[in-house]
C-alpha cells in the first residue's frame, strides 16, 4: 500500500547551531514576569546589602580590618562565640537526635504535641525566649537557683548562660533535619541484619549510626550556625561584661551603637568570613565521611 | 512509621526520659514560666499591663510592618517558587541560594547592611536626607530589615511542594484551553493552599517577631520606633517584669497558632500523598 | 480531510529525539504511535499537542496550521500517561474545566455544562461517581475521567500518551477493547503512543513503527506484521528466531516468526537438527524451546503450534528432531 509510505525523509543541510540555551522549552506561561520579578526583589532586598556590605569592607582595606579584628576585646568576643557555640552544638547533636528518635520511634501518648513544640524557638521572638531563660536560670530563678544551691555553680550572666540559651534556638535544627532520615530509614534494613545475626548493639553502630550520621552533622552545622549569629536570645542572660561574656554579635551591636560603623563593619565581615570557614571545614568533613560511609 | 524492631524496653524508656527532660527542661518550662510571670499580679494586671498606651502603640507599629512585609514576600514566593519549581533554566541553584541567605546571615548584620545602605553616611542617605525621609531610626528602615529576614519563608515552603507536584496538571489545564492565569488560579494555587497558608504565618510570626535587625535600625523612639519585642526589652530592663511577661503570653499565643497550623498543614500534605 | 506530518526534527542537546519525521494519514483513524522508549513518540506526540516546539517542520491537520497556535488554543485532546486528573476537583468538575475556562463569549452555560457532562459520564459509565475525587478512583477509572475531560472540549484531534502503560494486565485489555469500541462510536482523529507491539496490532487502524527518531515502517496491523519492512520491524513486533545464514553472503541471515516453524522427526535436506530443551503446553498454544545441534552457543530457537498438532505429533524433552520453515 503506498498511500502510507510517503514517509522518506527529504534531505535537508547538516547546520551547527552556536545557540547559548538559557532555558529550556515550556508552554507554562509566566516565566518571563515570575522570573524578572523574582530576581528584582532578590537583587534589591538581598544583593544590594550584601554588595554594600562588601565594599564598605573592603574600603577600610586589609590592614584596616586587621586592626579592628584583633583588637583584644573583639577577638576575646570571637573566642567566647565561637567556643559557646561548639559547645552548644555538640549537646543539641547529642539531645537533638535523642529526641528526634523518642518522636519517630519510640511509641508514647500526645507524641504530636512534642513534635510541635520542636519548632517553638522558631516561633517565637528572640526577646522573648531571652527574658524567659534569664529569668529561669538566674540565681534566683527555677534552675538558676538549683544549680547554685546544690553545685555552686552560677549559670545565667557567665558563658554556661549563653551556651543555654544557644542550645535553646538549636533544638529544632538538628531534630527537623535528623528525624526525616529515621522515619525514611527502613525497618527491613534492621530485620535483614538482625536476621543475619548481628545483635541490637551492632545493627545501631553499623546501620543505624552511619545512615544518620550525615544528617546529625548537618543538624550541628546548622545549629553551630544559627548559635554564632544569634543576638535576641543571649544579650538578655550573657551579663555583657566586656573581654568577658560580651558575645560577637553583640559586640558588633555596641559598635553601631556608638555610631562606629567602620569598626562594626570590619567586626562584621570577620565573623561572617570566619562562620563561613567553619561552615566550609563542616561541609568537607561531612563530604569526607559520607564518603567514607557509603563508599562512593 | 518504622516500627521499633531495634531498642529493648528499658532502652525505649531511657530514650524516654531523656527525651522528654530535655524537652520539658527547654520548651515547656519557658511557656509556663512566661504565663506564671505574665500572670503573676492577676488578670486585671495583666490586661492593664497588655493595654498600656505605649504597648498599644508598639503592637500598632509592629502589624502595620507585618501587613507589609508579609504581602510582599507573599507575592515574591509565589513569583520566585513559580519561576525555580516549574522551569528549566541556568541559575536556578544560584537563585535557590540567594533566597536562604538571609537566613545564613546573622540579624544583627541584616541591620548593618541597611545602616550601611541607608544611614547617614551609607550609599544612599544623603539622596534621602536631601528629601527629607529618613529611613534608618524610623519605620521604613524597620519595614525593609523586616522584609529582609522574612524574605525566605513562603518561598522556602512553596518551592519544594511545587517541585514536587510537577508540571502534568498545569499541563493538562493548558492543553484544554485555560490561559496561564486559569492555570495558576484554578490548578496550581488550590494544590498548595495549605503550604501558602504556613508560609505565611511563619513569615508573619518571624515579622512579628524579629529582634536583632530591627533593634539596630529602630533607634528605640518611643511611641515611634518600638516594635512589640524591642518594648519587651525596654520593660524588662526597667526591671518591670511582669509587663515584659504579660506581653510575651501574647507572643506564646501567637506562637501556638503558629505551631498548630504547621501540624495540621503537614498532616495535610502527608495524607494527600 | 488529513493529518500531516512534515518534516519534524528535534534534538535534545546532542541527542536526536526526532529525525525528520514525515507522513500523511486520512483522518478518523485510530492510529498508534509504536516503538521502544527512547524512539521519539511521546516527543512527536508533544509537539503535535503543542507541549514541545519543533526544531523545524510542520503539522497540519485538515488544511489548518497546527503549530501556529499555542498549545491552549489547539483543541487537541490529550490524555496523559499518568492521567494528570486535577486532584482538588470532583470527578464532574475535572471533566467540566475545558468548558468553564472557555472565553467569556464561547463559555456554554451552566446548564449546557451540566448536560455535557453528565452524557460523558453517561459515555464512560461513571454517572454514580461525579462527586468522587480522583483519588478515590481506581487507575482504569481515572483513565476514564481523563479520557472524558478531554473529549468535553471536542477535540478535532486526540492525542493518548501510553494510555495503558499505568495499568495492571487485566484491566488493560478490557480498557483496549473498549477504547476501540468507543473509537468505532466517536470516530475522532486519535494517535496514541504504546511500547507495546500487542497493543498496537489490537487497537490500531494504522500504526507507525518509529525506532532512534526515524520511521520504520507505516501501515495497518496486519501489513505491517505480515510484510515487515525491515529487521527491526520484524523483531519488534513479535518474537523472532534469528537463522544465521552459513559462508552464504546472499543470505546472511533468516527470520522466522515461531509459529511459521514445523518440527519433524525425520531428516529432510533443508531442516536443522535441534534438541528439545522444554515443552511449555499450558497456554492457547503449545510452545517448544530448542537448542541448535551444531551451534550450542546460539540463541534457544522458539516454536509454537496448536494443541491439535501438538498432540499428532508429540515432542519429548531432550530428544533430537528436525525444524524446517512451513509452506506458506
Amino acid at each position: 500500500m503506498t498511500r502510507f509510505t510517503d514517509h522518506m525523509p527529504p534531505k535537508f543541510s547538516f547546520k551547527i547551531k552556536f545557540k547559548f540555551k538559557f532555558k529550556e522549552y515550556s508552554v507554562i506561561p509566566g516565566f518571563p514576569l515570575s522570573f524578572s520579578y523574582s530576581l528584582i526583589y532578590l537583587a534589591l532586598f538581598v544583593i544590594l546589602p550584601l554588595f554594600v556590605l562588601i565594599v564598605k569592607g573592603s574600603e577600610l582595606g586589609l590592614s584596616g580590618l586587621l586592626r579592628e579584628i584583633f583588637d583584644l576585646r573583639t577577638l576575646l568576643s570571637f573566642k567566647l562565640s565561637l567556643l559557646t557555640a561548639l559547645v552548644a552544638a555538640l549537646t543539641n547533636a547529642c539531645f537533638g537526635t535523642i529526641v528526634a528518635w523518642f518522636l519517630v520511634r519510640t511509641p508514647f501518648p500526645g507524641k504530636k504535641i512534642f513534635d510541635a513544640l520542636i519548632d517553638l524557638p522558631l516561633a517565637l521572638p528572640t526577646a522573648v525566649s531571652g527574658i524567659v531563660l534569664t529569668v529561669i536560670y538566674a540565681p534566683s530563678g527555677v534552675i538558676g537557683n538549683f544549680f547554685l544551691k546544690h553545685f555552686q555553680i552560677k549559670i545565667a550572666f557567665t558563658p554556661l548562660g549563653i551556651i543555654v540559651a544557644m542550645i535553646f534556638v538549636g533544638i529544632p535544627l538538628v531534630v527537623r533535619t535528623v528525624g526525616p532520615v529515621l522515619m525514611s530509614m527502613e525497618s527491613e534494613l534492621e530485620e535483614v541484619a538482625l536476621s543475619l545475626g548481628a545483635n541490637k548493639w551492632q545493627v545501631f553502630i553499623k546501620v543505624i549510626l552511619p545512615t544518620i550520621f550525615p544528617s546529625i552533622i548537618t543538624g550541628f552545622t546548622l545549629a553551630f550556625a544559627r548559635a554564632l549569629g544569634e543576638f535576641g536570645t543571649i544579650i538578655f542572660i550573657a551579663g555583657n561584661m566586656p573581654m568577658k561574656t560580651e558575645i560577637t554579635a553583640l559586640l558588633v551591636y555596641t559598635k553601631l551603637e556608638q555610631h562606629d560603623v567602620a569598626s562594626a563593619t570590619a567586626i562584621a565581615l570577620g565573623m561572617l568570613l570566619l562562620s563561613f570557614l567553619l561552615l566550609l571545614l563542616i561541609n568537607l568533613f561531612q563530604s569526607w565521611t559520607s564518603k567514607k560511609v557509603t563508599g562512593v | 512509621m518504622p516500627m521499633n524492631t531495634l531498642a529493648s524496653k528499658a532502652a525505649n524508656a531511657m530514650i524516654t526520659l531523656v527525651a522528654l527532660s530535655f524537652i520539658f527542661l527547654f520548651l515547656i518550662l519557658p511557656i509556663l514560666v512566661i504565663l506564671q510571670q505574665g500572670f503573676s499580679e492577676g488578670v486585671v494586671a495583666w490586661w492593664q499591663n497588655i493595654s498600656d498606651e505605649e504597648t498599644l502603640l508598639a503592637l500598632r507599629l509592629t502589624l502595620t510592618v507585618a501587613a507589609i512585609a508579609v504581602p510582599l514576600n507573599l507575592l515574591f514566593g509565589i513569583m520566585i517558587a513559580w519561576t525555580i519549581a516549574k522551569f528549566q533554566f541556568r541559575g536556578r541553584e544560584l537563585l535557590l541560594t540567594l533566597i536562604d541567605l538571609p537566613l545564613a546571615i546573622p540579624p544583627i548584620i541584616s541591620g548593618l547592611m541597611y545602616v550601611l545602605l541607608f544611614g547617614i553616611y551609607g550609599w544612599f542617605g544623603a539622596f534621602f536626607n536631601n528629601y527629607d525621609v529618613q529611613i534608618i531610626y524610623a519605620v521604613p528602615g524597620i519595614i525593609l530589615v523586616t522584609i529582609f529576614v522574612t524574605l525566605p519563608y513562603v518561598a522556602r515552603e512553596l518551592i519544594p511542594l511545587l517541585s514536587k507536584q510537577g508540571t502534568e496538571e498545569e499541563l493538562a489545564a493548558i492543553s484544554l484551553g485555560a490561559s496561564g492565569l486559569q492555570t495558576f488560579w484554578r490548578v496550581t494555587l488550590p494544590n498548595v493552599k495549605w503550604g501558602i497558608l504556613h508560609g505565611i504565618i511563619l513569615c508573619n510570626a518571624r515579622a512579628m517577631g524579629e529582634f536583632g535587625a530591627v533593634a539596630v535600625v529602630s533607634g528605640h523612639i518611643r511611641g515611634e520606633t518600638n516594635t512589640l519585642p524591642l518594648h519587651i526589652e525596654i520593660l524588662y530592663n526597667e526591671y518591670n517584669f511582669v509587663a515584659a511577661f504579660a506581653i510575651s503570653s501574647l507572643f506564646v499565643s501567637l506562637a501556638t497558632i503558629t505551631l498548630l497550623l504547621k501540624g495540621m498543614s503537614s498532616e495535610h500534605h502527608s495524607k494527600k500523598h | 480531510m488529513s493529518i500531516i506530518v512534515k518534516n519534524i526534527s528535534k534534538t535534545f542537546g546532542n541527542f536526536k529525539a526526532l529525525d525528520a519525521i514525515h507522513f500523511q494519514l486520512p483522518a478518523n483513524n485510530l492510529i498508534a504511535l509504536l516503538g521502544p522508549s527512547g524512539c521519539g513518540k511521546t516527543t512527536l506526540l508533544r509537539i503535535i499537542a503543542g507541549l514541545e516546539q519543533a526544531d523545524h517542520g510542520e503539522v497540519s491537520f485538515q488544511n489548518a496550521d497546527l503549530l501556529a497556535f499555542p498549545a491552549n488554543k489547539r483543541q487537541i485532546g490529550l490524555v496523559f500517561q499518568h492521567y494528570a486528573l486535577f486532584k482538588h476537583m470532583t470527578v464532574f468538575d475535572n471533566i467540566a474545566f475545558g468548558l468553564k475556562v472557555k472565553p467569556k463569549k464561547y463559555r456554554p452555560s451552566h446548564q449546557e455544562i451540566s448536560k455535557k457532562v453528565h452524557e460523558l459520564l453517561k459515555l464512560i459509565k461513571l454517572e454514580n461517581l461525579a462527586d468522587r475525587y480522583p483519588r478515590g478512583l481506581s487507575g482504569g477509572q481515572c483513565q476514564r475521567v481523563a479520557l472524558a475531560r478531554a473529549l468535553a472540549i471536542e477535540p478535532r484531534l486526540l492525542l493518548l500518551d501510553e494510555p495503558f502503560g499505568a495499568l495492571d494486565a487485566k484491566v488493560r485489555a478490557e480498557m483496549r477493547r473498549w477504547l476501540r469500541n468507543l473509537h468505532d462510536t466517536l470516530k475522532v482523529t486519535s494517535i496514541f503512543v504504546t511500547h507495546d507491539q500487542e497493543e498496537a496490532l489490537e487497537v490500531a487502524d494504522i500504526i507507525i513503527i518509529m525506532n532512534q527518531g526515524r520511521i520504520e515502517q507505516i501501515g495497518t496491523p496486519d501489513e505491517v506484521f505480515h510484510h515487515p519492512a525491515n529487521e527491526f520491524v520484524m523483531s519488534f513486533l513479535g518474537e523472532v528466531n534469528v537463522f544465521h545464514g552459513r559462508r552464504d553472503e546472499n543470505h546472511p541471515k533468516l527470520m522466522i516468526r515461531p509459529h511459521q516453524l514445523k518440527i519433524e522427526h525425520a531428516k529432510n535436506k533443508s531442516s536443522l537438527q535441534a534438541r528439545a530443551i522444554r515443552v511449555i503446553t499450558a497456554g492457547p498454544f503449545v510452545r517448544v524451546e530448542l537448542l541448535d545441534e551444531n551451534d550450542h552457543n546460539s540463541k534457544r530457537i522458539q516454536v509454537q503450534m496448536t494443541h491439535e498438532q501438538y498432540r499428532s505429533n508429540p515432542v519429548l524433552p531432550n530428544s533430537l528432531v528436525y525444524l524446517s520453515p512451513k509452506d506458506q
